[in-house]
């Protein structure tokens, strides 16, 4: 299928008739995912945006359940988001980030219902990229610039217009509702010639790097690594792929609810334990964790990198931690098993 | 400027040849244009890593506190007179550390270098003289360098180091006195517009603590917004929460913020923190007469009393 | 603190700081009666700066 650029604000419009739709809007500096008001918001030109969209999936703070007490006893509401919605514009590394998000949120041991209804309820409209950034390194994880995991529809960028290509069932029917035109073959070609053309500069080599952290626990490179680590949460809160929170309550006299908000593993208290022990309490061992994590636990548990290649945390990060050069020295690094 | 990069490494391979140290904190070049990033030497040899450019934005004396080796700091004004301030709070042992000074005439934006672009990706960046040339894939634009500095370099008082144990190059002009001008135009405002302005400005804010991380003056172990029993500052994003945070913060800072602009560096989201920070700085300047930071003879202004303090917050009776 | 508050846009007359002793007993009851009327007149406390997410 086939939508001309100058139809998107209309086609957006008529969504936003049964969807909350959300779109890469231009706020100041820099390009973020809102809600729209108007299909004209949507810029199509960007390259990616600040922080990713998975906040619409599972927003950075969210109320899970209310309460009050009344005189006849405690009444507590859950409050769990069933509106249906569009994410239009989400980058192939983001919409895998979401289908590795759904390991998490979605195992034979939990299933976590406010992720889990907004999931079913968002139908993900992607946009290849014609022209990843320098940062990008979605090809050496696993994904790439047309990569479909996670998305329902991907749109292909030829220049006037975008080629549609179905990738789920909740895509078709979204495309069949809007009576998407069929695409000719000239359209098909373009898209074709866009997608080989299409190159990702920025290459991580993982070769061998997994069996590294499987025996690099005590090392001695993690000093040298963390050092100029600021401990803040600017890569955490970038990333596509982090999940942690952290629950607090927030109360009034006899109303309050039970609010759950992003945490980081950067973070000193992160691994405060109720007994007053908190096993990680150096920058370095809690650096030293966010690697194992994203390239060793996930795999052990989920046999996935939780890492996209999106390049944000390179980006954002104060003193230009990048986790391409981290990657690079361990697997360049002699492991020892010595504390 | 490539004078300079040669004359650090060089001070610096002297400290390592001599064992005057056992550590050099400085920059060397980033992953990405535009970017240095902290740097740790050990070895004489690694010392041709350093660099130094419109990009050594960071505040190194972040990297300095309690540390039991002697340790070398290329640092600049503001690095030197956040050194003086954690000296006198008994965070750095002045026999423990070696300055190496270098007298700055600012540093890059990259927030104004994005806008100018106006989000496109910056590939190369060039400097010829005052002017900076920035290419990225299919266009290239040119600008001045002095356009494109940080606001705190721009209003900076004290570029050139206050303390120092070797001073690499010359002097640069003293900065001008700084007006606050920021300060007392948002002051002129009405509080209605203020409290627009600061609502807009946090709701950007994603709870990342980069502000209070990249500060030096940062340091307490635990911090009174990690604390979650009790829970002494709402940990969402609502951006009365951010605000409060914020306040907190500032209100700490009140008399030892040496106004060196690494918070509003670090923010990701590019929140305007200087035009919060700078108001209890210029307030401290204006009622005690006091600068942090500028000499290690100086006391620490809301440490000390005297009688005639003034007290223009009492309720008029 | 005063200063900040207003700064970030607490309304002035929100905030207010006073010396009292112990032993001055009679000013502290005036006093505070006069901060009570004088915040009950600003009306309630709109928070710091505005409230956007209902948590």
């Amino acid at each position: 299928m086939i939508i001309s650029k100058k139809d998107i604000p209309a086609f957006l419009d008529g969504l936003m008739a049964e969807y909350r739709v959300f779109a890469p809007v231009k706020t100041g500096t820099y390009t973020m995912f809102q809600q729209l008001k108007a299909g004209a918001e949507a810029v199509l030109d960007y390259s990616n945006t600040k922080i990713p969209p998975k906040g619409i999936l599972f927003p950075q703070s969210e109320k899970l359940f209310t309460y009050s007490l009344t005189g006849e006893g405690a009444k507590v509401e859950e409050v769990i988001d069933a509106a249906q919605s569009v994410v239009f514009g989400i980058r192939p590394c983001d919409a895998r980030s979401i289908a590795l998000l759904d390991n998490v949120f979605n195992n034979d041991k939990y299933q976590d219902p406010y992720y889990l209804t907004r999931r079913a309820n968002t139908v993900l409209v992607g946009v290849g990229c014609n022209d990843p950034c320098s940062t990008c390194f979605c090809a050496s994880v696993g994904s790439g610039p047309f990569d479909t995991a996670g998305l329902d529809l991907l749109l292909v960028d030829t220049g006037e217009a975008y080629v549609v290509e179905t990738v789920s069932e909740k895509g078709r029917e979204l495309a069949a509702k809007a009576g998407l035109t069929a695409a000719g073959d000239a359209a098909q070609a373009a898209a074709a010639r866009v997608k080989e053309e299409a190159a990702v500069t920025s290459a991580v080599s993982t070769d061998g790097l997994k069996a590294k952290l499987d025996v690099n626990f005590y090392d001695g490179i993690w000093d040298l690594i963390h050092e100029k680590c600021l401990g803040c949460g600017a890569c955490t809160y970038s990333c596509p792929t982090c999940h942690c929170f952290d629950i607090v309550d927030d109360a009034t006299g006899t109303d309050g609810c039970r609010i759950r908000n992003w945490d980081s593993c950067m973070f000193p208290l992160f691994t405060m334990h109720g007994s007053g022990h908190n096993p990680r309490t150096s920058g370095k061992e809690r650096y030293r964790n966010r690697v194992m994590h994203k390239f060793k636990y996930f795999v052990d548990n989920f046999e996935a990198v939780a890492c996209v290649g999106c390049g944000r945390c390179i980006n954002n990060c104060p003193v230009n931690l990048d986790i391409r050069e981290v990657l690079a020295d361990i697997r360049g690094s002699e492991a020892r098993l010595d504390k | 400027m490539q004078n300079i990069t040669n004359l650090v490494q060089d001070a610096a391979k002297k400290l390592l040849e001599d064992k005057t140290v056992d550590l050099v904190v400085g920059f060397s070049g980033g992953s990405l244009p535009l970017r240095s990033t902290p740097c740790f030497i050990r070895t004489p040899e690694d010392t041709a890593k350093l660099v130094w450019d419109l990009s050594c934005e960071n505040n190194l004396a972040n990297y300095l506190r309690k540390k039991n080796q002697k340790i070398g700091v290329v640092a600049k004004g503001c690095d030197t007179r956040s050194i003086v301030a954690l000296i006198k709070e008994n965070q750095i042992d002045r026999d423990k550390v070696y300055i190496i000074g270098v007298p700055c005439s600012g540093m890059v934006d990259r927030n104004k270098v994005e806008q100018l672009l106006e989000g496109k990706e910056l590939l190369e960046i060039t400097r010829d003289g005052d002017t900076l040339a920035l290419k990225g894939k299919g266009f290239s634009k040119t600008a001045g360098i002095s356009e494109l500095l940080h606001n705190s370099c721009r209003s900076c008082g004290h570029p050139n180091p206050v303390l120092f144990d070797q001073m690499i190059g010359e002097p640069v002009a003293a900065g001008e006195v700084d007006t606050f001008a920021d300060i007392t135009e948002m002051e002129a405002k009405a509080a209605a517009d203020r409290r627009a302005f600061f609502t807009d400005q946090f709701s950007k804010c994603i709870r990342c603590y980069a502000c209070r991380n990249a500060c030096p003056m940062c340091y307490c172990e635990e911090c009174f917004v990690d604390c979650s029993t009790p829970e002494w500052i709402g940990k969402t994003i609502d951006p009365q929460d951010s605000m409060l945070f914020q306040i907190g913060r500032v209100f700490h800072l009140a008399g030892r913020c040496v106004d060196c602009g690494a918070c509003e560096r670090a923010c990701p989201m590019g929140i305007n923190l200087t035009l919060l920070n700078r108001k209890l700085v210029k307030d401290v300047k204006d009622l005690f007469g006091a600068e942090a930071g500028l000499s290690l003879d100086d006391k620490a202004v809301l440490d000390t009393f005297a009688p005639d303090d003034p007290q223009p917050f009492l309720v008029k009776e | 603190m005063k200063s900040l508050l207003e700064y970030a846009g607490v309304e002035e007359g929100r905030v207010n700081f006073s010396w009292v002793s112990a032993a001055e007993g009679g000013r502290f009851a005036e006093l505070v009666k006069d901060v009570t009327e004088k915040v009950k007149d600003l009306g309630p406390n709109k928070g710091l700066i505005e409230k956007r997410i209902e948590v």
